[in-house]
């Protein structure tokens, strides 16, 4: 399942570079809008928080959180420099 | 690598097409295709009608097998 690169949250300089490399860009505006506007704030994202931003698609919600998650493992395991 | 379960799916429906969008858009394994509607097909930029009602058949056939596996 390693079929995303080894990014971690630091790896990513703007909310908008991160929803761009996976592919989910057009979701940049609400997030902003919504005072997701960096990095820190993404990683706090619940799954109810994308169904209230209207994110409905289950196939983008599974995208967003499970890239959230591995940049949250990442960071545990150490592997991106804070 | 084994082959995406997806590709495998959407081949045997003949519309192995549309893999590389399912995936891209997080449509990755087949519990989460089971959920798939028509706002699911317009996101991946499935538009011909005949391959909206082929795939919304699979998907039928995917909540069935699920029935029958729990009954």
């Amino acid at each position: 399942l390693a079929e995303h690169g080894p990014l971690g949250t630091g790896a990513y300089r703007s909310v908008g570079e991160w929803l761009e490399a996976i592919k989910m860009g057009r979701y940049t505006e609400i997030f902003m809008e919504n005072g997701y506007s960096s990095m820190d704030a993404v990683a706090q994202v619940t799954l109810e928080d994308l169904r209230r931003l209207g994110v409905t698609l289950v196939g983008h919600q599974k995208k967003i959180m499970n890239s959230l998650q591995e940049m949250k493992v990442q960071l545990v395991n150490g592997m991106v420099p804070l | 690598m084994c082959t995406n379960i997806v590709y495998e799916w959407l081949k045997a429906l003949q519309l192995s097409q549309y893999a590389e969008s399912f995936v891209d858009n997080g449509y990755d394994d087949l519990e989460v295709c089971k959920q798939i509607g028509d706002p699911d097909l317009d996101a991946i930029g499935v538009l011909a009608p005949q391959h909206r009602r082929r795939i919304h058949d699979a998907v039928r056939r995917l909540r069935e097998q699920d029935a029958n596996a729990a009954g």
